[in-house]
């Protein structure tokens, strides 16, 4: 038995065993790794949350949180039906997110062994930051167990901030995020993102082809113009990967 | 009640989104080929998603200080600086000249 500072004893039932400290370093791992995302992603919440205050349904709004957990596209849907067209803000709600679909693929591979329950869990969460981290920690060493552990808290802690977030944001009222400039965050995070990737000679073809397709294809309507741009860069990022030497 | 349908359609397609490759992937093995593709889709998907987010930043700000937020934020990305560093930096930048922009005008 040990003794713990406060003078009360741990017995062995109740004493961590090596498999909780690990446990616990990678949820902790993973609440690291998330945690300057938020910070980056903050401003961001804020703004939609001033668009969901501005919004005539905001209960329905604030629901969008959970239930479509994805700042661009929830504010595509909102942005729709303001426009009046119920049709087209669920399709381009959709096709923001279609993205999801390379995220869920891109992950599937590593999480091949992971049981159905986490695979139904993790990916409500699989979101651009979730993915990122996730995707960069199944390259390094770990059981799937770890894999699931660090998800959870990577995940957990997104959801966590997400929420209070973008409920300041609609606290602080309409127009506050706009005035600020904060919308600026969103590219400032994504940059932060691709910026290492550019430097890589196997991702610079991608990083070319889908920015100058993203930005020819924009006028695309509802949103098609993103899913261009990734099957354009993903093509091209094979493609030259088959003729390297 | 709009609202609740488009947010609830989208919610449930993006579910479905996220959790169908996964659930898929015991059934069928792609080729390598489209592995490889499947592999640059992610960063070809956060690229697409920053040139639509700088292209909307860019109409819905003042000109001047969104190009030298987002180069300063695209210099320190490209010397592999932590996001929080990036974005404070071209926040305090574009703060700052939009400043001296109104002082001036």
């Amino acid at each position: 038995m040990a003794a713990t500072p406060a003078g009360a004893t741990l017995t062995a039932a109740s004493a961590p065993t090596a498999r909780d400290v690990r446990a616990s370093s990678e949820v902790r791992q993973g609440v690291l790794a998330m945690a300057p995302m938020i910070v980056g992603y903050a401003p961001y919440a804020v703004v939609v949350g001033s668009v969901i205050a501005a919004h005539g349904s905001p209960a329905a709004g604030w629901a969008g949180i959970w239930l479509i957990f994805a700042g661009s596209a929830h504010l595509a849907t909102i942005k729709g039906v303001e426009a009046g067209s119920l049709a087209l803000a669920i399709l381009t709600g959709l096709v923001v997110n279609a993205r999801l679909l390379v995220y869920s693929a891109s992950m599937a591979e590593h999480w091949r062994g992971q049981p159905r329950w986490f695979r139904l869990a993790a990916g409500a969460a699989l979101v651009d930051p979730t993915w990122f981290v996730a995707d960069r920690r199944a390259r390094e060493p770990g059981t799937l167990q770890e894999a699931r552990q660090f998800f959870f808290g990577a995940a957990g802690t997104l959801a966590i901030a997400w929420g209070v977030l973008v409920t300041t944001g609609m606290l602080l009222g309409a127009g506050m995020g706009a005035a600020l400039g904060l919308e600026l965050a969103v590219p400032l995070c994504l940059l932060s993102m691709i910026g290492p990737r550019v430097l890589k000679n196997g991702s610079r073809a991608v990083v070319v082809t889908a920015g100058l397709t993203a930005l020819l294809a924009g006028s695309m309507p509802a949103s098609t113009g993103l899913l261009a741009a990734i099957v354009a860069g993903a093509v091209v990022g094979a493609l030259v990967r088959e003729r390297r030497p | 009640m709009t609202t609740w349908l488009a947010v609830l359609a989208v919610g449930l397609g993006s579910y479905a989104m996220r959790v169908g490759p996964l659930l898929l992937r015991d059934r069928f093995v792609p080729s390598p080929r489209v592995d490889d593709v499947i592999r640059h889709a992610g960063t070809a998907a956060v690229t697409a998603l920053l040139v639509t987010a700088c292209v909307r930043a860019w109409e819905a700000n003042p000109a001047l200080p969104t190009l030298a937020a987002l180069t300063v934020g695209g210099v320190l990305a490209l010397r592999g600086r932590s996001m929080v560093q990036i974005v404070v930096a071209g926040l305090l930048v574009q703060w700052a000249l939009r400043l001296v922009t109104a002082g001036l005008a």
